[in-house]
């Protein structure tokens, strides 16, 4: 079965991003605009790995990650922030809501699908090359 | 308290004419006694130092003449009706009052005045104290709060401006990254080319982003620095792994030199780190062939015992009309060369050298090269 990736983040252009860079190594990409509808999302598809903005109206990317971590079902899944903030502080403060990993925007998109296959099991990991 | 010790008598005495300057002497306020019709009664030296009169042109005459003309006509009210409800309290507050020297000039003043009974008459005591100092110690002070105030302001307004900056350079150089990576079918060269052209503005972009925020970081605030024990040449020598790639990919030679010992210094390793970016960074940039060198020594003793780090180059130089402004904010020299900068660098750097009680200074030949050296405090600020 394809690896889904769940993509959350508010701005069409970089959600549009993330699916043209991930569908291109061979994911597929289940997509929500905001914290609510990425949970729910979340829930009812099970994603192998969730990519998920830090601000956005409604529930915020903290947010999503203690709700992802309280579910007992969704707690393990991979959880990797994709985000503009970037001052002191945030690297740590992102850790200890409960994500995998951080990357920061701008990203780079020749290095993005590596970075973020270091969460996925190996068996789920597509390929390093685009299809 | 007086009459407790020597008794109301002698107190008596002791308020002799004489005595009372004696006393009058002593209190470090100028101090004035004038009587009910406004006249100066007696007066101290500090009076004579603050107004620049001398007793005897003081003595006799109407205590108005302190005043600024304008107060001098509603002052004499004031006093009328102090004389008829008198008692100790200080010189209306709620606004400033101001004192004229012999020489026309004003200064503000505090005062305080007590009613001293003498017979049916009244005498007026006064102790004047010039607040010039505590006025400006004051003023420095609420200076220092807006200042403050506008650094927090400052930084929360650079912390949104790099994240909604970031925001849509992410669709920008991300897309451009796609197009080259060949996801949306092949490019022709020039496509290709002007693709390359997109990532790197965005690239110079998001470094003019990066360096706004390290005006930001908390070490630009003097109270959240670290201040440790470090050592100079492992701090060194990790910039120069930095830049060593850089280098090398320019043919330049790129060596660092001093003891082989550490340098134990107190200071901010962030800090230090970050300066040396910036001026090894400089270099490189701007030396196309030839060396980067960078050296460092412990120099003077004592407290003023320094340790220096030198970055010389082989590069273009500085020009001389330059040398002045080329630590302001956004001053690039050389802006001519095509070098990518944005102007801040030495800027910063500079800044961050006067936090840890040090200083950056640079010699330079216009097409020979530079040398720029940082001295911190070996003792830390």
């Amino acid at each position: 079965m394809t690896t889904q990736i769940l993509v959350i983040e508010d701005l069409p252009a970089n959600l549009k991003l993330l699916r043209v860079i991930l569908e291109a190594f061979g994911y597929k990409v289940l997509a929500a605009e905001d914290g609510y509808a990425g949970l729910q999302t979340a829930r009812e598809a099970r994603p192998d790995l969730v990519l998920c903005d830090l601000l956005m109206d409604g529930l915020d990317g903290f947010g999503v990650a203690r709700e992802i971590r309280g579910d007992t079902i969704l707690k393990r899944v991979p959880l990797v922030a994709v985000t503009a903030l970037v001052t002191d502080g945030v690297e740590q403060k992102v850790f200890d809501s409960g994500f995998d990993g951080y990357i920061t925007k701008p990203i780079e998109a020749r290095k993005f699908v590596p970075q973020l296959e270091k969460f996925l099991p190996e068996n789920l990991r597509t390929s390093t090359l685009p299809h | 308290m007086l009459k407790r010790f020597i008794g109301a008598g002698d107190a008596q005495k002791l308020l002799s004419a004489q005595n009372l300057e004696l006393f009058l002497e002593s209190v470090p306020d100028a101090m004035l006694i004038v009587d009910s019709g406004g006249q100066i009664a007696m007066t101290n030296g500090r009076v004579e130092e603050l107004f620049g009169y001398s007793k005897s042109e003081l003595v006799g005459s109407q205590v108005e003449m302190l005043m600024p003309a304008a107060h001098r006509k509603r002052h004499v009210g004031f006093r009328e009706r102090y004389v008829e409800a008198p008692r100790a309290r200080n010189m209306a507050s709620n606004y400033e009052l101001q004192g004229v020297r012999r020489s026309g000039e004003q200064f503000p003043v505090e005062i305080s005045l007590s009613p001293v009974p003498v017979g049916s008459d009244i005498l007026i005591l006064s102790a004047i104290r010039d607040v010039t100092e505590r006025l400006e110690r004051e003023r420095r002070a609420r200076a220092n709060e807006v200042e403050l105030e506008k650094l927090v302001n400052v930084n929360r307004f650079l912390f949104s401006l790099s994240h909604e900056l970031r925001t849509p350079l992410n669709a920008i150089s991300g897309f451009a990254a796609t197009l080259l990576m060949g996801l949306s079918g092949p490019l022709n060269d020039e496509q290709q080319d002007h693709l390359k052209t997109i990532e790197q503005s965005a690239e110079h972009l998001l470094a003019l982003i990066n360096q706004l925020l390290s005006l930001m970081q908390p070490e630009f605030n003097s109270e959240n620095m670290i201040i440790e024990k470090i050592d100079g040449r492992d701090a060194a020598s990790a910039v120069c792994k930095m830049m060593e790639r850089e280098a090398s990919a320019k043919g330049l030679s790129f060596k660092l030199d001093g003891p082989e010992k550490p340098i134990k210094l107190k200071s901010s390793h962030r800090m230090l780190t970050q300066i040396l970016i910036n001026l090894v960074g400089n270099a490189v940039k701007y030396t196309d062939r030839g060396d980067v060198t960078v050296r460092i020594r412990r120099c003077g003793r004592g407290d003023g015992a320094a340790v220096q780090f030198e970055v010389t180059d082989t590069g273009i130089g500085i020009p001389d009309e330059a040398r002045e402004r080329l630590f302001e904010m956004f001053y690039r020299a050389n802006r001519d060369q095509e070098k990518e900068g944005t102007g801040i660098g030495l800027f910063i750097s500079q800044q961050l050298a006067v936090r840890l009680g040090g200083r950056i200074e640079f010699s330079s030949a216009q097409g020979q090269g530079s040398k720029f050296t940082l001295s911190l405090p070996q003792k830390g600020v």
